[in-house]
């Protein structure tokens, strides 16, 4: 019988420092482990299959059968996933893995399920918080003021860094090099292990460690995938999933802290944000974000408290 | 069509004025639109939809009927209303499928939070037209002919279902149906944006695991990019630069300067596409601008007007890496390459193949009195404005790519500005309406050049698809390990020269760009040394008898005939080749400039 083959789509590259790659690689090797050659996963890296706003839509049909992403692009069709992207919502991965391994990420789940039919097969997550890179020197708050900082066009990233004081300044990543290193930005946010790969370390010298997001990888299927695994197989398919998450949170802090020992070879300089700054940042989200998004969309409430409950 | 085509050229209008504004908003007055990028975006998501469809009312589409003029005479008529059938079926899918994807798209947003459908109303819109224009060209001929043909046609499309349908164990596989699409339509002489087109709609339709909305989707995807703003916006200042009186004040002071020296006509030429270039991201808006000016100097000097038709496609080769240049900004898209350090990597082999050029044109040319060739002598001084007005666009193009004022997507929205503001108080010969015929015409122009694209990205879907990107890598790779580096770049070079030939140029880049780059990269190529040398040997497939679309474009404009260009062209052609070669065995004369400048 010939072998199911499901089609996974990533926008990052298929290298040992992409989260994606990571992941998915040790799914297939627990796939194989559990189901022989029945179930075979195919990897499209780079976009190859389309932007992600796109391949969410394939998804969605059927022609691709999972995706391996940020939260955030998935907001583009259950706005509550944009939820998991406001600054400051998290103080570690392990807060990361104990909100949505206790309860979040089902009730996430299930939102998503009853909008498309596509379903969470696992919160990942990616390597190393996402900090402020700058060409200046930025350490405080008051430093931050007014810097244009390149940020992930969504309104989740976009709001957190006007808050702080700084000019969020859309740019496709694509540019961002080029922007960066003329100037038109004056820096911009991102985890450590993409400015390496990117050779963004070229461009900026400083890293102010906001650590404003840890973000969760989230591995999503489709339903016409879902269905064609047989019924029999669907628990093995879902603990090789699971196992592979596990196994790759464990790679995801060692390749955090060596992408930041990597950049600090390469000459950047890191300072760490002050504790009592990160406090009162994290009041003002509360305040003028969460809260707000919480009223917007009623059924993210009781999420957000249990990730406050899961806080330290 | 002149709905549609004032719509783009309106829509173009806007989305100049959204880029422009949103970085004065940025760079002076600190408050960036969140908005920008996606309006910007949609606006050209309209462009150039609209605009294809206008190209295919005037039946403008770029196609080579080389293939067909090779079967017998009789059939000739039969096979074009055949095409015009195919054009049907392919818009009327298009259509079908961009209805569906929409109605999927009313439950989405874009990620700044716009509802999805914006992006894909254009193309349903603009699909329908394409099949209304379609339809009255199909129509247009003898009725037997006309309904002989879409007869042939159904039947065969009802064929190949039955046929898969009863016969499943031996049906015809999605793949074998693209490739009798593609090499059909290039027998057929179809426009080569259907062909592409074509190709990836059978296999959409053949492929079960392939819901017909993805194919309307990755139409879409393939325009759908920031970064390829800049080509209409490119195309527009090129006209503009052409339309103000720039351009041929230009040229008559080269004349004047240069036309008593032995070669000097060729010199002029050279001279005049490289500057032109060095405005204009189109090669046919510098062919154009050059040879429109130029042909009748030849004609008044008694010179050979095939040799200069010749020299002037060459020149078009030398200056593709001429910055601004939509062939690298599509290959800096699609393979992932700095487009501003591409740009600078252009530049000195521009200078090198020029200069090989102009070694050629001395050594076989005469010398001719530049006061036969204008009736009437404009005032020195006048000239000289010319000159200057295009200096200081040069300038301010190359110093805007570095300053930081803007990215070079943006920079182009600026160059627009400049030339229609610089150009009109300069020479005051801009009026409202030509500016308007220049929107409308530059709307339909780089429609027609993004529809390519999007057809080829839906191609590259299909092939991704099948996996043929990661069999014919590891074939590279294999021939890499065997043969070395420097033999991958050369037969890299040799399949853009000849797929540059065969698909129009960007195809090429968009199939093969993304495909060997990486590889390039892991053999210790830079990737823009690799890309320049792409670029340049696409452009010279493209140019090349017989098939080279750029050569028939060129004759067409200079009104010379392809069989009476191709024997004096010959000579310039391998130099070209022959500096190619070198160009692609020195990466220094690419990575002079962007390591100095440190990009
Ligand atoms: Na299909
Ligand atoms: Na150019």
């Amino acid at each position: 019988q010939a072998p199911i083959a499901l089609r996974l789509s990533s926008s990052l590259a298929a290298d040992q420092n992409s989260a994606h790659f990571v992941w998915t690689q040790l799914m297939q090797t627990n796939l194989k482990a559990a189901v022989g050659d029945q179930i075979r996963i195919d990897y499209f890296p780079n976009n190859q299959l389309g932007k992600e706003a796109d391949v969410v839509q394939q998804v969605k049909v059927g022609s691709i059968d999972m995706m391996t992403t940020g939260s955030s692009i998935w907001a583009t069709v259950t706005p509550q996933f944009g939820m998991l992207d406001l600054g400051y919502l998290f103080d570690s991965y392990e807060h990361v893995a104990k909100s949505l391994d206790g309860g979040v990420g089902a009730k996430l789940n299930d939102m998503l399920q009853k909008g498309t039919g596509c379903q969470v097969i696992t919160w990942a997550q990616h390597f190393g918080a996402r900090s402020v890179y700058t060409k200046q020197p930025v350490k405080s708050l008051a430093d931050i003021k007014n810097v244009k900082l390149r940020v992930l066009p969504t309104p989740a990233f976009i709001e957190t860094f006007k808050i702080m004081g700084a000019i969020p300044t859309p740019i496709s990543f694509g540019e961002l090099y080029m922007a960066a290193q003329t100037g038109v930005v004056d820096g911009f946010e991102h985890d450590a292990a993409t400015v390496v790969a990117n050779k963004l370390n070229e461009v900026v010298k400083h890293c102010w460690t906001t650590e404003h997001l840890f973000s969760p990888m989230v591995c999503v299927a489709g339903k016409r995938a879902m269905d064609r695994i047989p019924a029999d197989l669907r628990p093995a398919f879902l603990k090789a999933a699971a196992d592979a998450t596990t196994q790759q949170r464990t790679i995801g802090a060692t390749k955090g802290t060596q992408a930041i020992e990597e950049l600090k070879k390469l000459g950047i300089t890191f300072a760490p944000m002050a504790k009592n700054e990160r406090d009162q940042v994290r009041k003002e989200m509360d305040e003028r974000l969460w809260t707000g998004f919480a009223k917007q969309y009623p059924d993210t409430a009781p999420l957000f408290a249990s990730i406050s409950a899961a806080r330290g | 069509m002149h709905f549609t085509e004032y719509v783009a050229g309106a829509v173009l209008a806007v989305d100049v004025m959204v880029v422009f504004v949103s970085v004065v908003f940025r760079y002076f007055l600190h408050s960036p639109f969140d908005w920008a990028e996606e309006v910007a975006r949609a606006l050209m998501i309209i462009q150039v939809f609209f605009g294809a469809a206008t190209v295919l009312a005037r039946s403008r589409h770029v196609g080579i009927d080389l293939f067909r003029g090779m079967l017998p005479e009789s059939w000739q008529p039969a096979l074009v209303q055949f095409s015009g059938w195919i054009i049907v079926g392919v818009s009327a899918s298009l259509f079908a499928s961009s209805c569906e994807l929409l109605v999927d798209s009313y439950s989405m947003t874009t990620p700044i939070g716009f509802p999805q459908w914006m992006y894909v109303y254009p193309v349903a819109i603009g699909s329908l037209f394409m099949t209304l224009f379609g339809l009255a060209n199909a129509v247009n001929g003898p009725p037997r002919v006309v309904w002989g043909t879409l007869g042939v046609g159904l039947a065969m499309v009802a064929f190949v279902c039955a046929w898969n349908t009863w016969m499943p164990t031996h049906a015809i596989a999605p793949w074998m149906l693209l490739t009798t699409a593609f090499l059909g339509g290039l027998l057929l002489g179809l426009p080569i944006a259907f062909v592409l087109a074509l190709s990836s709609l059978v296999y959409f339709m053949a492929d079960p695991s392939l819901p017909m909305l993805v194919y309307s989707q990755q139409v879409m995807a393939g325009t759908d990019h920031y970064v390829l703003l800049a080509i209409p916006f490119f195309v527009l200042a090129g006209l503009l630069m052409e339309a103000n009186g720039m351009s041929s004040r230009l040229i008559e002071l080269l004349l004047r300067m240069f036309g008593r020296l032995r070669g000097g006509l060729g010199l002029i030429t050279i001279t005049a596409t490289a500057f032109f270039s060095g405005v204009s991201g189109s090669k046919l808006a510098d062919i154009a601008a050059v040879g429109g000016i130029i042909m009748p100097a030849v004609r008044k000097t008694k010179q050979d007007p095939n040799e200069t038709a010749g020299l002037l496609a060459c020149t078009a080769v030398m200056a593709e890496t001429i910055p601004p240049c939509i062939n690298m900004i599509i290959m800096g898209f699609v393979a992932n390459i700095s487009i501003a350090g591409l740009f600078m990597a252009g530049l000195v082999p521009a200078a090198v193949l020029a200069l090989s050029l102009a070694a050629v044109t001395i050594y076989v040319g005469h010398k001719i009195n530049p006061d036969e060739a204008f009736d009437v002598r404009t005032p020195m001084l006048r000239l000289l404005g010319g000159a200057l007005v295009a200096l200081i666009m040069v300038a301010m193009i190359g110093k805007g790519v570095t300053s930081g004022v803007a990215t070079s997507t943006e920079v182009s929205a600026f160059a627009v500005m400049y030339a229609l503001v610089i150009g009109w108080l300069a020479f005051r010969e801009l009026t409202v309406r030509s500016v308007v015929q220049l929107f409308v015409r530059s709307a339909s122009m780089a429609g027609g050049i993004l529809f390519i694209v999007a057809a080829a990205s839906s191609l590259s879907f299909a092939l991704t698809i099948q996996q043929i990107p990661q069999y014919l890598s590891s074939f590279m790779i294999g021939f890499a390990h065997s043969y070395g580096s420097t033999m991958f770049v050369l037969l890299s070079m040799l399949i853009m020269i000849l797929f540059g030939a065969v698909l129009e140029g960007a195809p090429a880049l968009i199939i093969f760009g993304p495909l060997l780059t990486p590889i390039a990269a892991q053999l210790g190529v830079n990737p823009l040394h690799f890309g320049t040398v792409m670029v340049i040997a696409m452009g010279l497939g493209l140019f090349a008898p017989p098939v080279g679309l750029g050569l028939f474009a060129t004759c067409a404009i200079t009104g010379t005939q392809v069989k009476d260009v191709a024997r004096p062209m010959m000579k310039y052609l391998v130099v070209l080749f022959v500096t190619l070669v070198l160009l692609a065995l020195v990466p220094a004369f690419s990575l002079w400039l962007p390591t100095r400048m440190g990009l």
